[in-house]
């Protein structure tokens, strides 16, 4: 039988990464982009202080023609390990050493071959595919490479080019004859390495990249990717052009204190979820007023590594076109930066945000970022006055549409399904307590003063035949202090005793502050008694786990639900009803101003019509969210919850929003 | 009763009843001088001692609290302030009182539960004990592992048997290791009961019966606490 690996054309290979690139990167000096990223990436990578990136330096180069060589394009570590590992004399060798458990050892064999990586998730550059770049800058698709290697402090050259074969071949010497054959190529011009480091050098490079390197633009390039590392580290970054050096200096942009504006905005920590290990470090936000914001620097940073992996547009966050004037950037603490780098797209240069953690990620930015926008006034809509009736509208329809977001297995921005613990209360337990009474003035719990709070009683109830001394503590108290406001408590017999502990009627007069009130009542036993064959009490013990119910005094509830309704009041011609991240829910906002909403609340039946335009509106971002959210557990190798992978298969828009239409008004058939 | 303290940076006569009086006002001030004057004096004298260090680190965590512990009480018990319903503000006014070197940051979490508050637990673990008693527990992380137990705090009879217990165990060379299950086994026997409601006789006969049920199950360490 004959066997053999398929022959393979890596110029297309090469082209299509270099496609890629160009695509992902979408300016003038794309190549250039990728070039120093890479570049820069793969060395910082490889930096012996892996803190703080002690001692090392890095430096582009570039030899215009002479009458002796041609052009000369290349870059120089030093204080990085250099390509150690096993030096593979041919294939079988390198995939060998590709093949070892110590990965991050084998510098070189990772180096030499494609689509391999030896890097660890928490590298950058972990797809390695960035050397194809190097390769892509060259007129004649080739490179040399030399290196000291920290392990064994040997001297390595080599080459890779892509043959006549339509081949990525690669040549490699140690030694003396590494040494020898440097000289005899290069003369001159390129001197020893003196400690460990790597080299990489091309001859004639593309003239797009030329023109970044001789007109300053590569400068700006590495400014703005490298900010963080130049400076938090003084990372010494240099570019010598025909002899001439210079040093890269952090950029005055970045971070954003530097600018010494004062509509700036430094987050610090924070969890992704409640009590969630994934936090944001910190985002940065500078509003410039009517200063523009340089090119390079438009957008939020989103960092991963010390790199800048991507800007994201703020205009298109927010939905605001002030969103041009905001910039700024985001880093992440060690776990959620691991994750977000595995939310990188195979360029390292775009976050695939439909992944999560990335897509809750973006969820928190939005959120903070139209916080930031609406601190200083940037968002000409505002919240608008709305009368009690339209406020007890929207928190109807609120709760109609969080049902629906419940039978989607809908669970908020960042918010993950709270589980109860502990043993479940029954209600046909034949030993509770009833509260089936308590009523607030408002359907979500709101009592205004002047107002009533009724039912703020128990009545403990006893079905065994057996009769039980209790202790019902019944007790309302404050939620933010936890203070209690009114105590009583009762030894009863029960059955025999079967009657309300607590108040009839809490009149909500001025002694009640604003916030959040809990009535709480729980029921001990206080004998030690048997009662059936199964349960023996305890004295002391608790019969019925605590109920509570909740008020709040002249505020509404936290929301809790998926969706939170507010009404808005902009001239935006945009917006009529639309969605916005809040900090743990989505907010339907819907514009007071659009005259569509403006002859609804002029008829007499408003509150119908508000309400039933609301929960439709709202609907279709239900299935919208879901329909996304389905898409991420494909992505993610789970399965659906809603829509079927069927459904999900086509990417065309119309398609999909038929599929949501359909679901949609299923949902409406049977609603109501 | 009344109590002095810092809120938002403000001076506020703190009372469950929400009514201060003049004469309780004075009060509340001359506890919130004394506060101030003894805490400042036991810092002092800590530094002095080389038990803590200028940068806040302690040198011995156990001796420091302890002596908080016991002047705290000294304070609580001259002003009849343990069991009113302001007990809870007298704790939490410590930490209006208390250095950088000794607190770093405002109030911690879980110190807003006044019966969390740090300094009440120093006071418990101070209370009828002297310095020889407290140690022989082990050192603070022993203590901070007994404070741990919400269930233990709720009643000081459960608490004080508790420690007694424990004492009498580690005289027998029982490890730190060891001192968690039994504290799971106390909090897990009263998890559903209210200790409180039970008189010193009948919470003694299930404390006994404790032991029992485990010693049955012929465990080592059990074995040990017999």
């Amino acid at each position: 039988m004959a066997q053999f690996t398929q022959p393979q054309n890596q110029e297309r290979d090469l082209q299509a990464i270099m496609e890629g690139y160009e695509g992902k990167i979408g300016h003038k000096y794309w190549l250039s982009e990728a070039f120093q990223k890479d570049a820069i990436q793969n060395s910082w990578d490889a930096r012996i202080d892996n803190k703080r990136g002690k001692n090392w330096s890095f430096k582009l180069f570039y030899f215009s023609n002479s009458q002796v060589y041609p052009s000369i394009l290349g870059f120089v570590d030093s204080g990085t390990y250099g390509l150690t590992g096993i030096i593979p004399r041919n294939e079988k060798e390198a995939v060998i050493a590709l093949k070892r458990k110590e990965k991050e050892k084998e510098r070189l064999a990772y180096f030499l071959s494609s689509n391999w990586s030896n890097k660890p998730k928490s590298a950058i550059g972990s797809r390695g595919r960035g050397k194809m770049t190097f390769i892509g800058a060259s007129k004649h698709k080739a490179i040399y490479f030399d290196s000291m290697r920290s392990d064994d402090k040997q001297y390595v050259f080599g080459r890779i080019f892509l043959d006549k074969d339509k081949a990525i071949k690669v040549e490699i010497d140690s030694g003396e004859i590494a040494n020898k054959k440097r000289e005899r190529i290069f003369k001159n011009v390129i001197p020893p390495f003196l400690n460990s480091g790597t080299r990489v050098l091309l001859f004639d490079p593309r003239k797009e990249i030329i023109e970044a390197i001789t007109n300053g633009e590569i400068e700006q390039l590495i400014q703005h990717t490298w900010w963080e590392i130049l400076h938090k580290y003084q990372a010494k970054i240099e570019i010598e052009i025909d002899g001439k050096n210079r040093l890269i200096s952090p950029p005055p942009f970045l971070p954003i204190e530097k600018l010494g504006i004062n509509e700036i905005y430094n987050s610090g920590p924070i969890e992704l979820e409640e009590n969630s290990k994934l936090r944001i470090k910190n985002i940065s936000l500078c509003y410039l007023g009517d200063k523009d914001i340089p090119e390079h620097y438009k957008g939020l940073a989103i960092q991963v590594h010390g790199m800048v992996v991507e800007r994201l547009k703020i205009e298109n966050l927010i939905s605001e076109p002030i969103g041009n004037k905001i910039y700024g950037a985001v880093t992440f603490d060690k776990l959620l930066e691991e994750k977000m780098a595995d939310c990188e797209g195979p360029e390292h240069c775009d976050i695939l945000w439909t992944r999560s953690p990335a897509n809750r990620t973006r969820n928190k930015l939005k959120y903070i970022i139209r916080k930031f926008a609406e601190k200083y006034k940037l968002i000409e809509e505002q919240s608008t006055y709305v009368s009690k009736k339209q406020r007890a509208v929207e928190i109807v329809t609120q709760n109609d549409l969080n049902k629906l977001a419940k039978t989607l297995s809908l669970i908020g921005t960042t918010s993950s399904r709270r589980t109860r613990t502990g043993k479940e209360r029954s209600a046909i337990e034949k030993l509770r307590l009833s509260i089936a009474d308590f009523r607030t003035p408002y359907e979500n719990g709101r009592a205004d003063r002047s107002q009533s709070v009724e039912g703020t009683y128990v009545i403990p109830i006893n079905e065994y035949s057996t009769s039980l001394i209790v202790l019902v503590k019944a007790y309302i108290f404050l939620q933010k202090n936890g203070k209690v406001i009114k105590y009583v408590e009762k030894e009863l017999r029960i059955p025999e005793e079967q009657i309300k502990v607590g108040w009839p009627e809490i009149k909500i007069d001025k002694s009640f502050e604003r916030g959040g009130y809990t009535f709480r009542a729980e029921m001990r036993s206080l004998e030690e008694k048997k009662i059936s064959k199964e349960i023996f009490y305890e004295k002391g013990e608790l019969i019925y786990h605590p109920v509570s119910r909740t008020f709040y005094v002249e505020e509404d509830p936290p929301e809790k639900g998926f969706f939170k309704i507010e009404s808005r009041a902009t001239k935006d011609k945009r917006k009529f009803i639309w969605i916005e991240e809040g900090d743990k829910e989505y907010v339907l906002c819907y514009n007071r101003l659009h005259p569509t909403i403006d002859s609804i609340l002029k008829v007499k039946e408003w509150e119908k019509l508000l309400r039933d335009l609301l929960f439709k509106e709202g609907s279709y971002f239900a299935y919208g969210i879901r329909l996304a959210e389905d898409k991420t557990l494909i992505e993610e190798g789970e399965e659906p919850l809603i829509f079927t992978k069927e459904e999900m298969e086509s990417d065309d828009f119309q398609t999909l929003l038929k599929h949501v239409a359909f679901r949609r008004s299923s949902y409406l058939w049977d609603f109501r | 009763m009344a109590i002095k303290l810092k809120k938002n940076g403000e001076f506020t006569y703190a009372s469950h009843t929400g009514l201060v009086s003049d004469l309780e006002r004075k009060t509340a001030d001359r506890i919130y001088e004394e506060l101030q004057e003894s805490i400042f004096s036991l810092e002092k004298s800590l530094l002095k001692r080389k038990l803590l260090t200028k940068s806040g680190r302690k040198i011995d965590a156990l001796r420091i609290w302890f002596e908080f512990g016991r002047l705290l009480g000294q304070v609580a018990d001259k002003y009849n302030i343990i069991g009113t319903q302001d007990e809870e503000f007298f704790w939490q006014s410590i930490y209006d009182h208390t250095s950088s070197i000794v607190q770093k940051g405002p109030m911690p979490k879980r110190s807003r539960n006044w019966k969390q508050n740090h300094f009440r637990l120093c006071f418990l673990m101070a209370k009828n004990r002297n310095w020889e008693n407290v140690k022989s527990i082990g050192n603070w992380s022993i203590w901070r592992e007994i404070f741990d137990n919400k269930k233990i705090l709720e009643d000081e009879r459960l608490f004080n048997w508790t420690v007694d217990k424990i004492a009498k165990l580690r005289k027998e060379g029982l490890g730190h290791k060891k001192i968690r299950p039994l504290l799971y086994e106390i909090s897990k026997r009263f998890k559903r009961i209210d200790t409180n409601l039970l008189s010193e006789e009948e919470l003694t006969i299930k404390l006994q019966n404790i032991k029992m049920r485990k010693y049955t199950e012929s465990n080592d360490f059990w074995e040990k606490l017999n």
